[in-house]
C-alpha cells in the first residue's frame, strides 16, 4: 500500500522514512521540500485566519461592511413571550441605570438597566475585569480634561449599550433570566446625563417628594454636617442653610475608582449635583463622578 | 522469504519492533472490538440502574446552616428551617431569616433570604416553617445569604397561633422565640431607625417588648402610615423574633395589628414631678422659656433638645433627634422658646434629677407664643450668681475665638462688650455655629438669648441654646 501524493514529498529524501506534512525530517534533520502549491495552503491560510480575526474585531467597532450593526432592542422586548429566541444575540437596548456597583471579588461592573416605559422591567448588565476597568481610565481622564461627556455610567443615567444578550426561559415562563454582557469598553454607545443645574431647595424636596421624578438629576446646596460609612457609599448628611432641612447624599465607592477619593469634610459648603432615590420614602441624592461635588464654603 | 512485520493499526512496516515505531500502537495490549462494546454495555447498564435507584430513593437533603462556608458560595441548596425574622420589604423582593437549630449559636443557625419577585400569598412570617431552594452567596467576611428566584422554590407550612401575654415573654426566655403569638399591650415608645421603627408595647405590670415595623411595610405594601399612637392599647398577632437576645414582635401585615382602645393619662404639673412618678407616663403642659439643642459627638448633628417648661428650674423635656424628625414641618417650626405645648412623656431621674423624656409617636398640643428672659444690661453682673439662670444680652462683639474641636469646625468664643465697657463671653457650640447662615461677626451687635454657665475651661459664659437665639442686631 502506499501512501497518497507524491512519493519524494512525504518520505525524507535523505533517510527514506515516512514524514508526512513534515518539512524536516524529525529522525536525521534534513529538509523535505514540498509544493509551492502545499506551502501556500499552510501559510495562507494561517494568514487568512489571522486577518479574518483582525478584520472582524475592527469590522464590529467601526465599518460595520460585513458586521452589520445589530438590532435595537429595548429592555421591555426581553420580556416577551419569544424573548428567548434572542438568546446569544447581539443587542443595542437604551435603558435608565438605577443600580451601578463594583464587585471587587469579581472585579467587574454590575448594573441594572430599566426600561424607559416601564420601571419595573429591568436587565442586569456585566462587564468584566479588562471592560471595566478601562471604563474607569476613561471616566479618570475624562475628569482630568474636564470633558463634560460621562464615560462611565451611573445612577440616572439613560445608558445606550452594545452587548451579548443572555435570555434564558425557566419553567413556563420565558425570560426568566436576562443579563447582557457588555464585551469591550466602546460598547458604552451613550451615556446621557441630564444637565439641568436648576438648583431645588431641600426643603422642596423633603416637602413635596411627589413633585420630584425617581432618579431626576438636581442641584442642592448644604453644609456637611456628619459622615459615615456604609460600606459600599460614604452618606453625606447636607444641612441646607436658609431653610434649616436636611438630606442624604450618597457618595458611592465605585467613585474612587476614577483616581480620586472624597475630600470635602464635615462643617463644608457643598454644591451637589445627583439624582433622586428614595430610601424607604426618604430622598436620597446620589452623585454620578466626582464633578458632582463641589466645595464652595 | 520471511513475511514483512507490519504494524496492525497502521499498516506500516515495524520489522520487529514493539511497540510500532510509526503509530505507537502495541498488539501486546490491545482487545477485541467486541470485548470493549460488551463492558461498554454493561457499564451503562448499571449507569441507568443506578440513576433510577437514586431518582427513585433520593429525597430533598436540606443543607445544615451552620455547615454553609465560602465553599459553597455559588451553589444551590435546600434549606429547611423556621423563619426568625422578617419579611423585609424592599422594591421587587423580600428578605427574612431562617433557623434550623443546627448550631448552639444562633447566628450560626440562621441564614438571610432573599426572595426576588414574590408572589402573593407566598411570603413567610416569623415562625412559619419554610423548604427553601435558592442559590448561595456565602463570600468570606460576609453573612451567608440565600437567593430564590421562584415563588415553586419556596414551601411554606404555616405557624400555628399561640396565645401568650408580655409578661409570659420576658419571663420565660427563649422558649416561645419564633412562634406565632398573639398577645395585648399598650403603646408606651418608639425608636426610630433608618430602616425601621421600633415601638414599646407595655402591659399594666411595667413589662416591656419590643415591636419592629420594617419602613418597606409602610412605603411598599400599605402605602400609608401606622397610625399607633402612644398609650394606644393594642392586639399583636405576629410573629416573635428577637434582636441580640432580646425578644422583638416582627409586623409582616398591617392586619395583624389591632387598636382595641386609649389609655387615659394622668396630667401632671411639671413642678410636681417625684419619686413615685418614675417610670410613668404623664401628661404636661407649659411655656417653653428655653430650647437646648445638645449636639452629637462624631460630627454636627443635634442628638437631642431639652425644653425648660415655665421656668428653667423645672424638670427639663428631653426630645431625642430622631422623634423630633418624626414631627411635621409645622410642629418642627413651632417648637420654639415662647410656645405653649402640652406633651406625654415619660418620667425619668437623670444625675440626681427628675426630667421628663418624650415618648413618641404623638403629636404634641402647641400653640405659637413669645418669650425672652430678663435682660442683662450691664454684663459685669453676670456671674457666678446667675450661673444656669436664663439672660438676653446685647452688646458689640470685640472678639471671636476659635475653639478646637478636633477634626470637626472648631466651637466659637465671642467677646460681647455692652454701653458700660464691661464683656461677657458668649460661647456657640459648632453644631450651633456651622448652621447659621449670618454668623456673628467682630465689629457687628448681636442679641443673644442663653444659659449662664461655664464651658471649655471659662468659669462664666452664655450659651445659647438654639441657632435662632443669636440675632444680629446690626
Amino acid at each position: 500500500m502506499r501512501p497518497a501524493g507524491r512519493v519524494e514529498e512525504v518520505f525524507c529524501p535523505k533517510c527514506k522514512r515516512y514524514v508526512g506534512t513534515l518539512e524536516k525530517c524529525p529522525y536525521c534533520m534534513a529538509k523535505v521540500p514540498k509544493r509551492l502549491a502545499f506551502r501556500l495552503l499552510k501559510w495562507g491560510g494561517l494568514a487568512v485566519a489571522v486577518l479574518g480575526v483582525l478584520f472582524l474585531y475592527i469590522d464590529v467597532r467601526g465599518p460595520h461592511i460585513l458586521a452589520k450593526n445589530p438590532y435595537v432592542i429595548s429592555v421591555g422586548d426581553t420580556y416577551k413571550e419569544n424573548a428567548v429566541t434572542m438568546n446569544f444575540g447581539q443587542v443595542i437596548m437604551t435603558g435608565k441605570a438605577t443600580f451601578v456597583k463594583y464587585y471587587d471579588d469579581m472585579r467587574s461592573l454590575g448594573m441594572f438597566l430599566t426600561d424607559l416605559d416601564n420601571e419595573n422591567q429591568d436587565i442586569f448588565i456585566r462587564a468584566y475585569d479588562v471592560t471595566t476597568f478601562t471604563l474607569f481610565d476613561m471616566e479618570k481622564t475624562r475628569l482630568n480634561e474636564n470633558s463634560p461627556v460621562p464615560k462611565f455610567p451611573a445612577v440616572g443615567d439613560n445608558v445606550t449599550l452594545r452587548g451579548n444578550l443572555r435570555v434564558r426561559a425557566s419553567a413556563a415562563q420565558a425570560g426568566e433570566f436576562r443579563m447582557l454582557y457588555i464585551q469591550y469598553p466602546e460598547a458604552v454607545l451613550n451615556i446621557e446625563r441630564q444637565t439641568d443645574k436648576t438648583p431645588v431647595s431641600i426643603a422642596q424636596i423633603n416637602a413635596n417628594p411627589d413633585n420630584f421624578k425617581l432618579y431626576q438629576r438636581i442641584q442642592i446646596e448644604g453644609k456637611i454636617i456628619s459622615t459615615g460609612d456604609l460600606g459600599w457609599a460614604i452618606p453625606l448628611n447636607l444641612y441646607e442653610m436658609s431653610t434649616g432641612a436636611e438630606a442624604s447624599v450618597m457618595v458611592p465607592n465605585i467613585l474612587n475608582q476614577f483616581g480620586r477619593t472624597l475630600t470635602a469634610k464635615v462643617g463644608d459648603l457643598v454644591r451637589v449635583k445627583g439624582a433622586i432615590q428614595y430610601y424607604y420614602g426618604t430622598p436620597q441624592i446620589w452623585l454620578a463622578s466626582w464633578d458632582d461635588l463641589e466645595v464652595i464654603g | 522469504m520471511t513475511e514483512e512485520k507490519r504494524c496492525p493499526a497502521c499498516g506500516k512496516p515495524t520489522a520487529g519492533y514493539v511497540p510500532c515505531p510509526h503509530c505507537g500502537a502495541d498488539p501486546r495490549t490491545s482487545f477485541t472490538i467486541k470485548f470493549a462494546a460488551v463492558i461498554c454495555v454493561i457499564i451503562l447498564g448499571v449507569g441507568i440502574a443506578f440513576y433510577f435507584l437514586h431518582v427513585a430513593t433520593s429525597e430533598v437533603i436540606p443543607t445544615p446552616i451552620s455547615s454553609i462556608d465560602s465553599w459553597l458560595d455559588y451553589s444551590y441548596v435546600w434549606i429547611d428551617g423556621v423563619v426568625s425574622a422578617g419579611p423585609q420589604y424592599g422594591i421587587g423582593s423580600v428578605s427574612f431569616d431562617v433557623y434550623d437549630a443546627s448550631a448552639q449559636n444562633i447566628d450560626q443557625a440562621t441564614i438571610s433570604v432573599e426572595y426576588y419577585d414574590p408572589a402573593e400569598n407566598t411570603i413567610p412570617a416569623v415562625g412559619d416553617h419554610v423548604l427553601a431552594f435558592g442559590q448561595l452567596r456565602a463570600p468570606v467576611g460576609v453573612d451567608k445569604e440565600l437567593r430564590i428566584s421562584f415563588p415553586s422554590d419556596l414551601q411554606i407550612t404555616r405557624a400555628q397561633l399561640v396565645q401568650t401575654t408580655i409578661s409570659d415573654i420576658v419571663s420565660t426566655g427563649s422558649s416561645l422565640w419564633f412562634k406565632r403569638v398573639a398577645l395585648n399591650g399598650t403603646v408606651t415608645g418608639l425608636r426610630p431607625l433608618a430602616s425601621a421603627k421600633i415601638y414599646t408595647l407595655s402591659d399594666s405590670e411595667g413589662n416591656e417588648l419590643q415591636l419592629y415595623v420594617h419602613n418597606g411595610l409602610e412605603t411598599y405594601v400599605e402605602k400609608r402610615p401606622i397610625g399607633l399612637k402612644v398609650l394606644d392599647n393594642v392586639t399583636v398577632t405576629t410573629g416573635l423574633s428577637q434582636y441580640a437576645g432580646v425578644p422583638q414582635l416582627y409586623l409582616s401585615d398591617f392586619d395583624e395589628l389591632d387598636v382595641t382602645s386609649s389609655e387615659n393619662v394622668q396630667e401632671v404639673p411639671i413642678q410636681s414631678l417625684n419619686e413615685n412618678l418614675v417610670g410613668d407616663i404623664v401628661k404636661v403642659g407649659g411655656k417653653i422659656v428655653f430650647v437646648e439643642a445638645v449636639g452629637g459627638s462624631t460630627g454636627l448633628e443635634m442628638s437631642e433638645r431639652l425644653l425648660s417648661l415655665d421656668n428653667r428650674y423645672n424638670p427639663s423635656v428631653t426630645i431625642s433627634d430622631g422623634l423630633f424628625k418624626l414631627l411635621s414641618d409645622e410642629n418642627q417650626a413651632l417648637l420654639k422658646r415662647g410656645a405653649t405645648i402640652g406633651l406625654v412623656g415619660k418620667v425619668q431621674t437623670y444625675r440626681g434629677a427628675y426630667r421628663l423624656e418624650w415618648v413618641g409617636p404623638q403629636v404634641p398640643d402647641l400653640t405659637p407664643g413669645e418669650y425672652e428672659p430678663p435682660s442683662v444690661e450691664n454684663f459685669s453682673t453676670i456671674t457666678d450668681n446667675l450661673k444656669d439662670e436664663l439672660v438676653t444680652i446685647t452688646g458689640r462683639v470685640v472678639d471671636n475665638l476659635n475653639i478646637t474641636a478636633g477634626q470637626l469646625p472648631s466651637h466659637r468664643l465671642l467677646t460681647l462688650q455692652d454701653n458700660f465697657g464691661g464683656s461677657v463671653r458668649v460661647y456657640i457650640p459648632n453644631f450651633l455655629y456651622e448652621r447659621m447662615q449670618n454668623p456673628p461677626l467682630t465689629g457687628q451687635t448681636v442679641k443673644v438669648v442663653g444659659k449662664v454657665t461655664s464651658a471649655s475651661g471659662y468659669p462664666v459664659v452664655v450659651q445659647p441654646g438654639v441657632m435662632e437665639d443669636v440675632q444680629r442686631v446690626s
